[in-house]
């Protein structure tokens, strides 16, 4: 009579007695890896940095086409967006308070995330040598239960930053001088806009961290890893007053999260922010103070890196949730 | 012993054990396994200073992370999922009907499909990697009473869905301990 860890040993689907990946000392391309690994090494680390700043979102697309939205020469000279820059104030309000008042909020409240979002986006392209200010761009998604919906996004306009360039309307169109870059609709399935978190998240933060963690690995057990994931979902879902409790009770868990005070977005609006310093970068987290919603997420270096022209205290990426 | 040299030891002592663990999560793509692996050496050689004396837990750990990195930003994380059978399955994409399915062991990976993908994890390791539970806490990042609980936990619900997948077997309790991931011959035919 077996038991279940025995059933399961016998459907290993790779032997370590057969098949290419079987024991046996390493053969020459294995030998060739090793001995190239210093070197590689360092190659490798540019192609890293080099990805950085697309790969960390699920909307990478957006962030893709920010990329290359600089190279396009229409626009008016583009500037490195500033950072946010925190006042503390005695009429702060504290990450515990605003956590209540969250769960105040969805206490009584039937209103349910809805798929897609609203959101700015801006990434410094970090490519080694080169200076790769781009446009923000602003996106709206839209999508249902079967996976089909709709795209907008829209280049900024540099003379007016941080205004939004989408009406949300039906269909939601772009407006003021925003160059659209992309407008899809898509069929039902799994496509950019929805790729992530297609399942609907469930109630309770944790749950809802073990949810993230399913497309973030990590986001259960490292906070840049959470606050990284939470972003991804905010560009896929718009969450309800139940979710944003959930986000934010997340986020109130995070050791090592300080109050940094409060901060006008680069939207105009006025919010409570917190800062997480982590290995070379500051994630500034701008919560609205009244109900959790996460409007702001900015990551500035806190080291300089002369390889990609960075210096302390410079921006590397921000999200604007719009909705 | 170098610090390199220790590297270079261990390098060659589980090149093959790393890209079997690959391997599994990649549904054994060739070309894809050695780009990852490729990857969790180079990544591992960045961190080698943090190597620990026994050190394929740690490298597992670092493939967790290199599987996820890879396919993330490029949107193969989905596809990966699928593939391990997670999506698929909750969609109704995929059927593995019964025991008497043509690949053996399938009805197994079925069930195993149809949990989280944490509690898969914790079960590929133990069963697949053959860790222990102090070992499996190493590669999750938690303490190893945390890991006996996530393992318990995850053979139990490893159990329930075999047995709904077949009503007829009925799986004995299996004793945890902290060799349990050694203890035991693979059924080749996947069931008694």
């Amino acid at each position: 009579m077996t038991d279940e860890l025995d059933l399961l040993r016998g459907a290993n689907p790779v032997s370590a007695d057969t098949g290419p990946w079987r024991d046996r000392p390493l053969d020459a391309r294995a030998e060739q890896l090793l001995r190239r690994l210093p070197s590689r090494d360092r190659r490798r680390r540019t192609v890293q940095r080099t990805a950085w700043s697309v790969a960390t979102a699920a909307a990478a697309t957006v962030v893709a086409l920010a990329l290359t939205v600089s190279d396009s020469g229409s626009s008016p000279a583009v500037a490195a967006p500033r950072p946010l820059v925190a006042h503390v104030s005695r009429t702060d309000v504290p990450l515990a308070e605003i956590v209540r008042r969250a769960r105040a909020a969805a206490g009584g409240s039937t209103e349910k995330s809805e798929r897609g979002s609203h959101v700015q986006t801006w990434a410094l392209a970090m490519e080694s040598g080169k200076d790769a200010v781009t446009l923000p761009v602003e996106s709206l998604t839209r999508w249902n239960a079967d996976g089909s919906g709709s795209l907008l996004e829209v280049a900024t306009d540099p003379r007016h930053p941080g205004r939004p360039v989408i009406a949300d309307g039906t269909p939601p169109h772009a407006v003021h001088d925003g160059e659209v870059l992309r407008k899809a609709t898509y069929p039902p399935g799994i496509h950019g806009a929805n790729q992530d978190y297609f399942e609907d998240p469930p109630a309770g933060a944790a749950a809802l961290r073990e949810y993230l963690a399913v497309w973030s690995p990590g986001a259960d057990r490292d906070a840049t890893e959470l606050i990284s994931a939470v972003e991804s979902f905010l560009t896929v879902w718009t969450p309800g007053p139940r979710q944003r409790a959930d986000i934010v009770t997340l986020l109130s868990r995070i050791e090592g999260l300080r109050p940094a005070g409060k901060v006008t977005d680069r939207v105009g609006r006025e919010g409570q922010a917190f800062q997480y310093t982590h290995s070379g970068s500051r994630h500034l987290i701008v919560l609205d103070p009244d109900d959790g919603r996460v409007l702001d997420v900015e990551e500035t270096a806190t080291r300089d890196d002369p390889e990609y022209r960075v210096k302390a205290g410079d921006v590397l990426s921000y999200r604007a949730w719009m909705s | 012993m170098s610090t390199d040299d220790a590297f270079d030891a261990a390098y060659r002592e589980h090149y093959w054990a790393v890209s079997r663990f690959v391997a599994r999560r990649l549904d054994d793509q060739a070309w894809e396994v050695e780009e990852v692996v490729a990857e969790v050496f180079a990544v591992a050689w960045r961190r080698r200073a943090d190597l620990p004396e026994s050190p394929l837990p740690w490298l597992y750990g670092v493939a967790r992370n290199c599987l996820a990195n890879t396919v993330r930003g490029k949107g193969r994380y989905r596809r990966l999922l699928a593939r391990l059978g997670h999506h698929e399955v909750t969609r109704g994409g995929r059927t593995v009907a019964s025991p008497d399915a043509e690949r053996p062991g399938s009805w197994v990976l079925e069930a195993l499909s149809r949990l989280t993908e944490t509690d898969q994890e914790v079960l590929r390791l133990t069963a697949w990697e053959e860790l222990t539970v102090e070992e499996l806490g190493t590669v999750l990042g938690c303490g190893r009473s945390a890991a006996a609980m996530r393992l318990h936990r995850a053979r139990r619900r490893l159990r329930e869905q075999i047995e709904t997948l077949d009503p007829t077997e009925r799986v004995p309790l299996g004793c945890m301990s902290d060799k349990a991931g050694r203890a035991g011959q693979a059924d080749k035919d996947g069931h008694a």
